[in-house]
């Protein structure tokens, strides 16, 4: 009897594991590997990279926040685990959806898209006084005018 | 056994009278002579630089002894600064700062900085002429400024990856840069041009760095007679307008993620007469349009030409040979004429030179190797090559595949500069000489 009261309880932890949320965990950079999937470029400036972790658990790098919206504008959301960013303050992970963005032209970034990311909306703002910009929404990047692909 | 030894002499006799004719198929850059003169030193030898440069009238000159100064500088006026035999500026920050002047020149030094060997920012009309600078964080980086004239600089990177290093010659927003017989080694990128307008780049070797010449957002470029050899990419040009790169050798870059030319989101470009031998993938063109690849030759690299969304891309006269795989493209394809193709197997009946046969340049598994690149590992086993067979049969109404209409069938002749090295040929005579004599004594 007391073996079966262990084999329920053990079976109601893998219950309760599998019910849990699969976890999309980021991984570090490698800049002396990793490529950017959609402009090729390496990865060297790390501040500034950004990755998707699929649903798969595969792991697609980007040197810039404009190439992963690019990348979410060919493939969709469907297959997207999580998304990250990296902080400017910090330089931790952050998800996209969670981030605070802001744009300026005259921000230098891989790409030179120009947009930056933030943990909070007050770091970003605080940033914007010495370095004058816009904040612009995480809705607003999926249509935002990137602009770099334009030809005059 | 004694004819084995007998053939093995002869072979060793006909290795080494061919060693001393080595090939090159370009010989070029050279450098430019450092002037012997001894220049008159203006002021006094225990003065600082930068006291050197404040006693010197604007539009002056400012000529430097044989000695090391030690210190940054700011220059803020127009002046032309020349050095002399084994001048040399060691700074453990920057060494020069040039901002908001013009017409300023500085030749003949030696720069040793632990920041930036060279920073100018808004300066019109700069001259750096035989300049050394032994990089440790970056070399010369400039911003908003024009009629920049870089002639003769030698940037030399310390060991390391280069994702640990800056670039060797950065510009930002600038216009008017003319940059030949630089040679730029072990750094991030050689040349970073970042919108910038009118560029030229001639006869510059760049070896053994992540770029050798990374263009972004450029307009109007000119890239000609370069060797980019042994970087992880020779030429990087994105988003760029009006590019014409010609004359140049690609070669060797053929490490981890290694093209030879990568071109994205460009226009207008017009890419004939270049060299790309033993690169990786040769080029990678994406999202390009009105581009022209002409009297190219392509030779013993894995890829020659992968190509994405670059349906307006005509490869024209060009020759490949020794390479793995010719061509990969996506289903918008590209449009090939008249190259030489060296696994082309039809025939020319009439003599005209072309063959009577199209080529078929891509197949099924090229394209399978655009979508995920690590099928490349897969080439030429058996089931591929009997895939590639069934492809060549069975062509018909499948717009992807890439054909040539008019392959030729005779490669061109390379011009080949022959030298004879005279020290080499006379020690392979006596040792010749020296290997016959001896045969005769043991027979």
């Amino acid at each position: 009897m007391k073996l079966w009261k262990w084999l329920c309880l053990l079976l109601f932890v893998f219950l309760l594991t599998a019910c849990g949320e699969k976890a999309y965990k980021p991984r570090e950079i490698n800049p002396e590997t990793d490529v950017c999937h959609i402009c090729n470029m390496s990865v060297t400036s790390i501040d500034y990279a950004a990755q998707v972790v699929l649903k798969n658990n595969d792991i697609v790098v980007f040197d810039d926040l404009g190439c992963l919206m690019e990348y979410i504008k060919q493939n969709g959301e469907q297959e997207i685990g999580a998304a990250y960013i990296r902080d400017m303050n910090s330089s931790n992970w952050l998800d996209i959806k969670d981030a605070s963005y802001v744009y300026s032209a005259d921000y230098w970034t891989p790409m030179n898209y120009g947009v930056l990311a933030f943990a909070s909306e007050q770091e970003a703002k605080e940033y914007m006084k010495e370095n004058p910009g816009e904040i612009v929404p995480y809705e607003n990047l999926l249509t935002f005018n990137w602009g770099v692909h334009e030809h005059e | 056994m004694i004819k084995i030894i007998r053939i093995a002499l002869i072979s060793m006799c006909c290795a080494l009278l061919m060693m001393p004719f080595q090939v090159f198929a370009h010989t070029h850059h050279q450098e430019s002579p450092i002037p012997k003169a001894k220049p008159n030193v203006q002021t006094g030898e225990k003065n600082t630089l930068q006291k050197l440069i404040d006693a010197t009238e604007p539009g002056g000159t400012l000529l430097l002894e044989g000695r090391t100064y030690r210190g940054t500088v700011i220059i803020s006026k127009p002046i032309t600064i020349k050095g002399s035999k084994d001048t040399k500026i060691a700074s453990l920050d920057s060494a020069i700062t040039i901002s908001n002047t013009n017409n300023v020149v500085i030749e003949d030094l030696m720069i040793q900085a632990e920041n930036i060997a060279i920073i100018g920012e808004k300066v019109d009309s700069l001259q750096l002429k035989n300049i050394q600078v032994e990089q440790r964080k970056a070399g010369i980086q400039l911003t908003n400024s024009s009629g920049i004239t870089l002639k003769n600089v030698d940037i030399t990177g310390e060991e390391g990856h280069f994702s640990t290093k800056g670039h060797a010659i950065a510009i930002y927003k600038s216009k008017g840069v003319q940059a030949a017989d630089c040679d730029i080694w072990r750094v991030m990128d050689g040349f970073y041009l970042e919108q910038v307008d009118n560029i030229t780049l001639k006869t510059n070797s760049i070896k053994e760095g992540r770029y050798a010449v990374h263009l972004m957002y450029s307009d109007n470029v000119e890239v000609t007679t370069n060797k980019l050899e042994s970087n992880m990419t020779g030429l990087m040009i994105m988003v760029a307008n009006n590019v014409s790169i010609y004359e140049n050798q690609i070669t060797k870059n053929n490490t981890l993620n290694s093209l030879g030319v990568y071109l994205y989101d460009d226009e207008d470009v017009d890419f004939h007469e270049n060299l790309l031998s033993e690169n990786t993938v040769a080029m990678s063109i994406e999202n390009t349009q009105k581009m022209e690849v002409s009297n190219n030759e392509f030779s013993t690299n894995g890829t020659a030409i992968q190509a994405k969304k670059s349906e307006t891309l005509q490869l024209v006269d060009n020759q490949f040979f020794g390479n793995i795989l010719t061509m990969r493209t996506d289903q918008k394809g590209v449009q090939l004429h008249h190259n030489f193709y060296d696994d082309y197997a039809g025939k020319d009946y009439d003599g005209d030179g072309i063959g009577d046969t199209k080529y078929i340049a891509t197949n099924s598994f090229g394209q399978w190797m655009v979508r995920k690149p690590v099928y490349q590992y897969f080439i030429e086993t058996p089931s591929v090559v009997i895939l590639n067979l069934m492809d060549t049969e069975v062509t018909d109404g499948d717009t992807a595949i890439q054909i040539d209409e008019s392959p030729i069938v005779m490669k061109k002749n390379t011009s080949r500069d022959i030298s004879i090295n005279v020290w080499q040929l006379g020690c392979s005579l006596v040792v010749l000489i020296a290997i016959l004599f001896a045969r005769r004594k043991l027979r």
